[in-house]
Order: C-alpha cells, then sequence, then structure tokens
C-alpha cells in the first residue's frame, strides 16, 4: 500500500504551499477543494434508469477513448446491449497482459444503485487520472472491466413501472412460476396510480390489524386474547396482499408475475436445480445475460479480482455458498479474502464482512462462488446500503417503526410514503392501498448515494491495488566450479492476492504459472526447480525440461519464492529469465553476472 | 491368388468390434431412405452441430408430422458414446421396423431418435485406427503446459489399435504399478499385498512421449465426454466433464431439444450405463441431501416394473454401468423428471465352449462346468473349488470377456502382448482389450437385438400414462345451484409424473380450470392441480357446487404430456325445485 506514499506526501506539501499564497497566480487545479475536474460531469446524487446509463457511459468512452472503450457484451432477454466499459492504458500494455479486476451491479433488477457505484468507478478512475497519481498508478498497473448492469431489462422495468423495493429482481424471460401451464399471467397492478406496488389493507370487522391511533400510516397487530369484556380482541384491518388483483382466477393474487428466477443461481459452480435453489432456470447460463458474461469473464483469464454489487444490507460476502463447498476455501486463501475483508469494513460504516453460508443463507449456483470456487478469482459481493445509517440513535442497531417514520418526515420529507388511498377492488370491495414506495427500503436516498459509491468504491481499489505484482528480489550466484554455476533467483510478490490461489492450484484451475530460463551463448541448463530459500542445501529439481518448468502454487502473497538453477557454462553463465503468470504481469529478467 | 497380396501388406489387422457398422455417409443415406419410405411419418432435422460441423439429426417418427409436438413422446438417444456406436445400429433398426410393423402405435405417441449423438467420436474411431475415443472434439490441455493437441496416442506397432503399452521393470524414476494377473496373466491388475504380490509393470497408453514432459498422450482431443457434461452431479474441475456444465455443443444442443419438447413421456438412451438390468439404487442422496444420487424411493415401483419388461422382451442378463457423475441418462431424470431406461442393449455373453475342469480331476472324461463337482468324488470338488478360487482372476468381467473373446470371436477381443521397442523407453509390451470390444456385438447379431429392443421399446410404449375421464357428472341441488363432479383415472402402467417430476416440478401437474366466475363457485377451487395419478388405476376425484349463469360449464384439464381437452358440460333442468334431496 506505502508505494502511494511518497507521491501522497508530495501533493500535500505542494497543496499547503499553494493554500499558503493566495495571490500566487490562477492555476486551475489549485483548488482548495479536493475534488475530481471531470470532463464528464456526473451527478451522483441521482439514479439513472437503463437509457440515461448507457449514454452517460457512452459520453464517459468518447471523452476518454485512449483509456476507455466501451463495447456490448451481448444482448438481453429482450434485445437490451449489455454495455461494458474497459479501462486500460495501452502504452502500459495490453488488456491481457495486466492483471484485470472485474467489476460488476445489478443482476437483480430492483438492485439499482449498484449501477450508479459501477459507474462511478469508472468516472473516478478516469476523471481522476490526470491529477492524481494513486489513481494513475492504479490504471497504469491493471485493467478493469465494468459492467454496471447485467440485469438491463430488469433495471429498464424497475424505473419504467411500478413496483416494489423487492422487485423486480428477476430477468424478464416469461416463466411459469406457480405450475399451472400459463407464463407471466398474474402480476401486480398499480391500483391507486401512484407508480408503485404497495400493499392492500381491506376493513374486516373480525380483522388481526388496527391503526395506529396516534400515527394511522401504521398498521399494527392486535393479539387475539380477551379485552376488558371478555372477548378476543380484534382491529378493524386485515391485510389483503399486495398491490393486485387475481387475474387469472385461481384466487391468488400477483403470483405470477414477469419473469420468475434468479439470475444470480445461473452460475455453475453448485449449480442445482430449482427444487434445491430457486430461481435457478433449467441449467447454468440458461439466460443470454449470464451466458453473456460467463463468456467474457472465461475469455480474459487475467481477472484476478472480481467485485459485484448488490442492495442490500451492508454487507461485504464471500463463499462458500454451502458448507460442503469449504473445503474449496483452504486456510491461505482466506487469509487473503479475511485481509481485504476486514479492510472493507473499516472504510465502509455499519458493513459487516461475513460468509454467505453461515452469516446469510446457502446460495447454490452465485456468481462470486463461480469467480472464486470455479476459477480461482478473489471475489467477494457488496450487499449496499444499511438502514442502520439513517437515524443516529446512539447503537449500531436498526431504527424501529417510529424512528423510521420520523426518517421518513422529517429528512425525507415525505417522498418514500405513498399515503393509504381508497381503492375499489373487485374483488375485496374499498380497500386501502399505499405503504412504502418502491425507493422506500433497499436504496439509499439520492443525498447518500455518492459517498457510498465512493466508499465502496475505495474498497473496490484497495482490493485491486493488492493484486499480484511480481518483482526481482535478488540474483544470488555461487561458483560450484568445474564450470558448473548455481543461480538462485529470488522473486518476490508484494501484495496480498497471490499469482495462484491455493484452491486454484490444487484442483488444477486454469494454467500454472511458468519459469523460463533462456540460457545465452555457451550456457546450458543442467537442472532447475524451487528451493526452500538461498539458505537451503538442497533443492527440488523437476524431472522434465528444467529451462522451463511449471509453478503450479505461483508466488504466495507477501512473499518471496526461490528457484535454483544449476548451469553449465565456461565462464560466467548468461541468459534470461521469464516468469509468466496468468494473473499478473509476467517479469522478464536477465542474467548477467559480474566477475571482478 | 489373393494371399501373397495380403502377405506383402504386412500383418494383418483383426477387425475392429465395429466392423460392419454404420458410418456417417451410410447413416445419412439410411435415414433419407426413411424419409422416402415414409414421408407422411418421417421428418430428418438437424437439432444442432457438433464442434467438427457434424449436423446432430433427430429422426421425428409420428401418425401425423403436423401434429407430432402436441402429443406425447419417447425420447430415444444413442452414441452419446465415441465407444458404443452399437447404439446408433439400435436406434437406426428399431425405427425403421417400428415403421414398417407399428405404424399404428405412431398415431398416438411420437418418436424421437437421435441416433448419433456424438458424431466426432464416432468418427474418430471408425477411422484407420481405433483411437478408444469417448468424448468429444474439444481441445484439451491436458497436461496444462499452454499448448493442446501436442501429444495424443499413436499406433505405434501398426496393428489399427491404440492398446496399452506395459513396461516391465521400468527405472526407478517411474512406479510400477500393476502385475499380470497370476489366474489370467493377459490382464494386468494392482498388487494385492496380502497375497505377497508386488507391482512389475508400469501400464501406459500406446504412444509417444512428443513434448518430452514425461506422460503419453495426455493432450488432445476426445477427453471431455457427453456423459460427464450434465448438470446432475456434475464433477467441477474433473477435465471430462468440461469446463461447465453443457459446455458441448453437443450436449447442449440435446438438453435444448429437451426442453423444448415438454411431452416426453419417457426417455431410451442406449450407452455405457444400465438402469434395466439392475435398476439404479433408491437410497441414496446426492451433497444437497434432496437429489436421490440414482432414482427417488417414490420411482422404485416404476422402475422395477421397467426394468421387469425389459427382462422380459430381451436376454440381456449382464450390464455394465458408468456412474451417475454428469450424464444424460442421470439428467433426464432426476432435472427433467424423465423416467429414463438407460441401458448398453447387449451384455457379455457366456462363452459357447464349457470351461475346463481343474487339473485335480484325473477324469479324461469332458464334464460340464454346471455339473462339477455332482459325479466327482467329494474330495476332488473340494480341491477343485479351492483351486478355482486360488485361480479367481481380480477382474471376472474382463476375464470373462476374454473367455468369450477366445472362445467365439477368434481372439479378436485382445491384442496379445507383443515386444516393441520403444524410441524413448527400451523394450516395452504392446498389448490389452480391444477398445469398444465389451461394448459392441458382432454385426450379424445386431438384427437379432435390435429385434429384442423393439418389443421393450413397444412395451415401454404401451405403459405411458393413459388419463381417462370419468363423468363429469352434473346434478341439480336445487335453486339454480348444482353439484359437479368428476374423476380421472390413469389405467397406464406408469404414473402421470414421477415422483422425481413431483419434487422437481419439471414436468407441472394436470391442471382442471373450471371455467366459471370465481362468484358462481360456492365449493371448489377454479383452479385445481393433479399432482399425480399413479398407474394401474391411479385415481383423483374433483367436485364443485357451482351457480352458474349460463346453461352450461367448461371444464379445461391440461395435462402437460397429453395436451389440452375441453369439456362442456350442459345443465340438467332444474326438476325438483325445493326439494332437496
Amino acid at each position: 500500500m506505502n508505494q502511494y506514499g511518497i507521491t501522497d506526501r508530495l501533493c500535500q506539501l505542494g497543496l499547503m504551499v499553494m493554500c499558503s499564497l493566495p495571490f500566487a497566480g490562477a492555476n486551475p487545479t489549485a483548488s482548495a477543494q479536493q475534488q475530481i475536474k471531470a470532463d464528464v460531469p456526473i451527478a451522483f446524487n441521482r439514479f439513472y434508469d437503463y437509457d440515461e446509463l448507457s449514454a452517460t457511459m457512452a459520453a464517459l468512452a468518447a471523452a476518454h477513448p485512449k483509456l476507455c472503450s466501451i463495447h456490448s457484451i451481448g444482448k438481453s432477454e429482450q434485445g437490451r446491449e449489455m454495455w461494458l466499459l474497459t479501462i486500460n492504458n495501452p502504452d502500459t500494455g495490453s488488456d491481457l497482459s495486466k492483471p484485470g479486476m472485474w467489476i460488476d451491479g445489478n443482476v437483480h433488477g430492483n438492485e439499482v444503485q449498484a449501477g450508479e457505484t459501477v459507474l462511478y468507478a469508472a468516472w473516478y478512475l478516469l476523471e481522476g487520472y490526470d491529477e492524481v497519481p494513486a489513481i494513475r498508478e492504479l490504471v497504469d498497473a491493471n485493467v478493469f472491466y465494468l459492467l454496471p448492469s447485467v440485469n438491463p431489462d430488469g433495471r429498464a422495468g424497475w424505473f419504467r413501472d411500478p413496483h416494489t423495493p423487492n422487485s423486480n429482481r428477476t430477468g424478464l424471460r416469461p416463466t411459469d412460476n406457480d405450475a399451472d401451464g400459463l407464463l407471466d399471467e398474474d402480476g401486480p397492478e398499480d391500483l391507486d396510480g401512484d407508480g408503485h406496488i404497495g400493499r392492500m389493507w381491506r376493513p374486516d370487522p373480525n380483522g388481526t390489524h388496527r391503526r395506529n391511533e396516534r400515527d394511522p400510516r401504521i398498521f399494527e397487530r392486535v393479539p387475539a386474547v380477551p379485552g376488558p369484556d371478555g372477548r378476543i380482541m380484534r382491529g378493524k384491518w386485515s391485510m389483503a396482499g399486495s398491490e393486485g388483483i387475481d387475474n387469472d382466477g385461481d384466487g391468488r393474487i400477483n403470483e405470477d408475475g414477469e419473469g420468475g428466477y434468479d439470475m444470480n443461481r445461473n452460475w455453475p459452480s453448485d449449480w442445482q436445480p430449482t427444487h434445491v435453489q430457486r430461481g435457478a432456470g433449467t441449467h447454468p447460463f440458461s439466460y443470454s445475460e449470464t451466458r453473456s458474461v460467463g463468456d467474457f469473464i472465461r475469455a480474459h483469464p487475467n481477472i484476478a479480482a472480481g467485485q459485484s454489487y448488490h442492495n442490500t444490507g451492508g454487507m461485504i460476502l464471500r463463499g462458500p455458498g454451502t458448507p460442503y463447498e469449504s473445503g474449496n476455501y483452504p486456510r491461505a486463501d482466506i487469509g487473503v479474502y479475511d485481509a481485504l475483508g476486514k479492510a472493507g469494513e473499516e472504510m465502509l460504516p455499519h458493513y459487516r464482512y461475513m460468509v454467505i453460508h453461515s452469516d446469510l443463507y446457502p446460495v447454490h449456483g452465485g456468481f462470486v462462488n463461480w469467480l472464486s470456487e470455479g476459477l480461482g478469482i478473489v471475489s467477494f459481493t457488496n450487499e449496499l446500503w444499511s438502514e442502520k445509517r439513517i437515524m443516529q440513535n446512539g447503537t449500531n442497531g436498526l431504527p424501529d417503526e417510529a424512528a423510521r417514520m420520523r426518517w421518513q418526515d422529517r429528512v425525507l420529507f415525505g417522498q418514500t410514503h405513498s399515503d393509504w388511498t381508497e381503492v375499489d377492488h373487485p374483488e375485496f370491495g374499498k380497500v386501502l392501498v399505499g405503504g412504502g414506495t418502491k425507493y422506500s427500503r433497499r436504496t439509499p436516498p439520492p443525498f447518500m448515494l455518492e459517498e457510498e459509491a465512493h466508499r465502496n468504491f475505495a474498497f473496490t481499489m484497495f482490493h485491486a491495488s493488492e493484486m499480484p505484482v511480481l518483482r526481482l528480489n535478488e540474483i544470488l550466484v555461487k561458483d560450484l566450479g568445474d564450470d558448473v554455476w548455481q543461480v538462485d533467483l529470488e522473486i518476490a510478490n508484494d501484495r496480498i492476492i497471490p499469482t495462484r490461489l491455493a484452491h486454484a492450484a490444487s484442483k488444477g484451475i486454469g494454467l500454472p504459472d511458468f519459469l523460463s530460463f533462456e540460457p545465452g551463448e555457451g550456457t546450458k541448463v543442467v537442472l532447475a526447480g524451487p528451493a526452500t530459500n538461498r539458505f537451503a542445501k538442497t533443492f527440488d529439481p523437476v524431472e522434465f525440461k528444467p529451462e522451463r518448468f511449471k509453478v503450479e502454487d505461483g508466488i504466495k502473497g507477501r512473499s518471496i519464492s526461490t528457484f535454483r538453477y544449476i548451469l553449465a557454462s565456461d565462464g560466467p553463465p548468461s541468459g534470461t529469465f521469464q516468469y509468466e503468470a496468468t494473473k499478473a504481469a509476467d517479469l522478464t529478467i536477465p542474467l548477467e553476472v559480474v566477475v571482478e | 491368388m489373393l494371399l501373397p497380396l495380403l502377405l506383402a501388406f504386412g500383418p494383418l489387422q483383426p477387425a475392429p468390434p465395429w466392423n460392419g457398422y454404420l458410418d456417417d455417409p451410410s447413416l445419412s443415406s439410411r435415414l433419407s431412405g426413411w424419409m422416402e419410405a415414409y414421408p407422411e411419418h418421417v421428418r430428418i432435422d438437424s437439432y444442432g452441430t457438433s464442434r467438427e460441423g457434424r449436423p446432430l439429426l433427430v429422426a421425428t417418427l409420428a401418425g401425423d408430422l403436423a401434429s407430432a409436438e402436441s402429443k406425447p413422446a419417447i425420447l430415444v438417444v444413442a452414441a452419446v458414446d465415441g465407444l458404443h456406436p452399437a447404439g446408433t445400429e439400435y436406434a437406426v433398426r428399431i425405427g425403421e421396423m417400428m415403421l414398417a410393423e407399428h405404424p399404428d402405435l405412431l398415431h398416438e405417441t411420437t418418436i424421437y431418435v437421435l441416433p448419433r449423438a456424438n458424431p466426432d467420436g464416432i468418427a474418430a474411431n471408425l477411422g484407420a485406427v481405433n483411437v478408444g475415443r469417448r468424448g468429444v472434439s474439444r481441445l484439451i490441455d491436458g497436461d496444462r503446459d499452454g499448448t493442446v493437441d501436442e501429444d495424443q496416442p499413436q499406433d505405434l506397432n501398426g496393428d489399427g489399435i491404440i492398446s496399452q503399452m506395459r513396461w516391465f521393470k521400468p527405472p526407478l524414476s517411474r512406479t510400477a504399478t500393476h502385475l499380470p494377473d497370476p489366474a489370467e496373466p493377459r490382464l494386468m491388475k494392482t498388487p494385492d499385498r496380502s497375497k505377497g504380490e508386488e507391482a512389475t509393470h508400469l501400464i501406459m497408453i500406446e504412444g509417444r512421449d512428443g513434448d518430452g514432459d514425461g506422460l503419453i498422450a495426455e493432450d488432445g482431443p476426445g477427453e471431455v465426454r457427453i456423459d460427464r457434461n450434465f448438470p446432475h452431479l456434475w464433477e467441477e474441475h474433473s477435465v471430462d466433464a468440461g469446463p461447465y456444465q453443457l459446455s458441448e455443443p453437443e450436449s447442449l444442443a440435446i438438453a435444448e431439444f429437451v426442453l423444448a419438447h415438454p411431452r416426453i413421456v419417457a426417455a431410451l438412451v442406449y450407452g455405457p450405463n444400465d438402469s434395466v438390468v439392475v435398476i439404479p439404487a433408491s437410497d441414496q442422496k446426492d451433497k444437497t441431501k434432496k437429489t436421490p444420487v440414482g432414482i427417488d424411493a417414490g420411482d422404485k415401483s416404476l422402475y422395477t416394473k421397467i426394468s421387469k419388461a425389459y427382462a422380459e422382451h430381451t436376454s440381456q442378463k449382464r450390464a455394465s454401468n458408468d456412474g451417475e457423475e454428469g450424464g444424460l441418462h442421470s439428467w433426464l431424470y432426476a432435472h427433467r423428471g424423465i423416467p429414463t431406461a438407460s441401458t448398453n442393449g447387449w451384455g457379455r455373453p457366456d462363452p459357447t465352449v464349457f470351461e475346463e475342469i481343474a487339473p485335480a480331476e484325473s477324469s479324461e472324461e469332458e464334464k460340464p462346468s454346471v455339473e462339477a463337482g455332482g459325479d466327482a468324488s467329494e474330495a476332488g470338488a473340494a480341491e477343485a473349488e479351492k483351486n478355482e478360487e486360488a485361480l479367481k482372476p481380480a477382474d471376472v468381467e474382463a476375464a470373462g470377456w476374454l473367455a468369450w473373446s477366445d472362445a467365439d470371436r477368434d481372439g479378436s477381443g485382445f491384442v496379445e502382448w507383443e515386444s516393441f521397442e520403444h524410441p524413448t523407453f527400451g523394450t516395452v509390451e504392446i498389448g490389452g482389450m480391444v477398445p469398444g470390444f465389451t461394448l459392441n456385438p458382432p454385426a450379424d447379431q445386431l438384427d437379432a437385438i435390435a429385434r429384442e429392443q423393439l418389443a421393450f421399446l413397444t412395451a415401454l410404449l404401451a405403459m405411458q400414462p393413459n388419463v381417462t375421464i370419468e363423468g363429469p357428472e352434473i346434478e341439480a341441488v336445487g335453486h339454480g345451484t348444482y353439484r359437479l363432479r368428476m374423476a380421472m383415472v390413469n389405467s397406464g402402467g406408469m404414473p402421470t409424473r414421477t415422483s422425481m417430476a413431483r419434487r422437481n416440478q419439471a414436468i407441472r401437474p394436470i391442471v382442471i380450470r373450471l371455467d366459471l366466475d370465481r362468484n358462481r363457485i360456492l365449493d371448489g377451487a377454479p383452479v385445481n392441480r393433479i399432482e399425480g395419478l399413479d398407474g394401474d388405476g391411479g385415481r383423483a376425484a374433483l367436485d364443485w357446487v357451482i351457480r352458474p349463469e349460463k346453461d352450461s360449464v367448461t371444464i379445461q384439464i391440461d395435462d402437460p404430456l397429453a395436451g389440452v381437452r375441453t369439456i362442456e358440460v350442459p345443465l340438467p333442468p332444474q326438476g325438483d325445485e325445493g326439494d332437496a334431496s
């Protein structure tokens, strides 16, 4: 991390100097505010529907043609393009030659702020490149693949149509949710025309609920216990369901709306059919959205870090998704996840670093599970937004109903509540319709959106900054006599993430690393292989092809690996070493022995 | 005249197990022949393309092609495994016999025949060399050195077969793992330490070490198998399972065909797996504990019934099974809920000569092995038994195949171990079981086997669910109120859907809809789901009390496998008003 230390310090000094000379001249970058001057100004105190998001991404790419390109990785179910931004500096190498970070969001159509969060990352990386050395280094050393919306149809529908905070999670392929042979025949209806799908309460003399006396917006349960007159107490209202009618006459309301599956259960690792995992589809990659993402990621084995954004709850999640997949997380790898997760907890107030199956619930066929377990990529899912942040109450807990109402009224000026309105229901007669709008629970209010986007971006960039970078530590040469030389090559990885996860090494995922030696004139390789360290008296020469051998374990995080060569050379040996890693930039090291 | 010419061409290559079988052009023309002979009843389509560009063909056999997709159907799939071209032979003959002899059956049930699901794998084996290929043609970097296909098996001794190489007393840099089985030295076994056995040989596949990495033939096509590539029990990080479920065009094409044809009532899969000679286990669950490894306990009687039909109509007594992991046959059942009969079609026959009596018997009379010990003295019998036990081979099945190969196939099932000078390893021996020998019968037996398979298929057809409606009956209650009753009975041998389908909902229930405003129904539901009717008389009854406005009421029966039926029930006259019966 401290590689940025010196340049940061100089920046700070520079700014201090500038500030102390108020009339030092009109230097546009020496503003008093730490603010990114953007070629494409984007407001992050608002949400963007699919069309607006696409246009904004296109504008960003057009304004930064050297560093950024935009292309569609495929089409959604309804034919919307899945726009991907690639941020790479061609001067420092092609994208495939560098460790890559994959960042996506909004696979669940209703988890909209994930789109803005990914957009923020692209924007900050591109607009900060010129001004902020730390950002420039991140861009120059790595490649970033950013897909703000994995579910464009879901996103488009969420903004366009009436919804709850929880709908539509699904993609929009018509699906028979209620096993009656019809597809999408009974979705919700916006009966009161407020643009949201709320709840319905019907008047019921034997009702289970009553309206709160002080705040009639609140419906509270009436316990079925005897009151003062000896009769069991009853309220005047009963829940009639979510806003809608029984379209297919089967006695149920809104049981088969648009879609009806979960694209975040459609990935290969521990994929299970729907009787085990609800919403999983018929087989992995059975949806064009997931297949497009899957094809892209498989074609980019340089991806060494993954981040997916969802809502809600304030979590930094890693696999396994079930207890029986725990074997895919050996201790060495857990150490990597823990180091990154804990750093995230510090940067993201009220977020907790959690393990999916034990701290949340079982997930089969999840995306980050596939990245980690199937492909050996260190990956997290962040569940954005915690309601612990809405009201300060001296505890770390969630606000109670009354506090939520005060938040509603006093901080949001009533904007996420729909008043209870009387409506004529074809089946129930007069009902009250209303309640929280689709913006009420899972998305931040706009004024809190940018901060959360930035903090998540910062966590993701910390993760990116810990992707492996290899350097030559030292070469030690020993003349063994008789024209035989021992050369120890020390390669260091100062970052937390190894070039190969222990899981990848144990399951043979992808290609191993390779270490080659191209001998110079007159030099021959006799033996080569890993050694414990420079003091080791013996080492582990490989049986075949010492001039190019596999390093299955890669270079571990924050460590130095030693490789020993026995070379035959009349005079000092010469040649070139090359360490090739799929998930780190290759390292070329010349062997030049100077004899005094 | 001919003999000198033959000698001039070197050693005679034994004919492969599939000698006389259909190659691709012959299969194509055979199928075209169907369309010519039965244009009203057969359509040949392509449901996909193999990795190497060969069409994947499906023949639709139906009484009326226009309505074929609306009828219940049986799916027949063959040659998923490159080593089982016999499956294509059975499928093709069954189709032909069906068209010629049972066209009437096709009016009620459509049959989809996929005769060669892995054309690339089959073509590789049907070429000049029997390479023993099982899988599809995806190139695999098996040794993970960054290049593909640089080290494939090679027919070093030019006998047209990729055999094994055994290396006697290999150098210490390699470990011996096998020894010849004392009971049958042609077969190699792993050492049994309790008997004091030590490994003496290293076994490899016939080939060179092309890339100098110490491994033979580790890189190339044919490793990814369709029968490991399906989602049920799919093994991640196993090379033969492919990089992800249904990653191979051949597998995905079958899966998409099945998903696009929701009226499949049963499937018949020819390959190295068996669920009919021995039914799958019904008491094991997978790692999620929610899906059976074999079959659901509730389907045990169904599978037993199918197994009995197989025993009744065919003579296959022995079967081989290759496991459920990632299989097409196991996916069809566990994920699609379709009762699936998987079969080799043909099992190991008994050799036609009797086995020799153990040497302890001094008699020179021939005694049938069946009666060994019957006439002989007790002591002789006991000693014979003891010798038999001491000489029992480790792999009884393989020994049995060898015995049949020796007796009935002129030893063509086995390549005798013969010395060979290997370019890198020195003196080795090349030999071993001929790939595909244990799965593919001689061509002259195919007709007879296929006739048995046809009999089994017609038995399956006869077993399919058959739901009849009893009633509906409508009875006036009085004052515009009626009681409406109906029952559904399944007289077919199979249930309307398997227990597995009830669990995974891949086949939905039968839905009965009453076409009446909900306010007009006083008792009963407007939409009813019949979760399942057992075979052989399973019954469900429905009744409603209604106050219809019109003078008839309509019931719609939507059966996912049989289609939609509508029954209009006219109202009877309201005769006895005021008189409640």
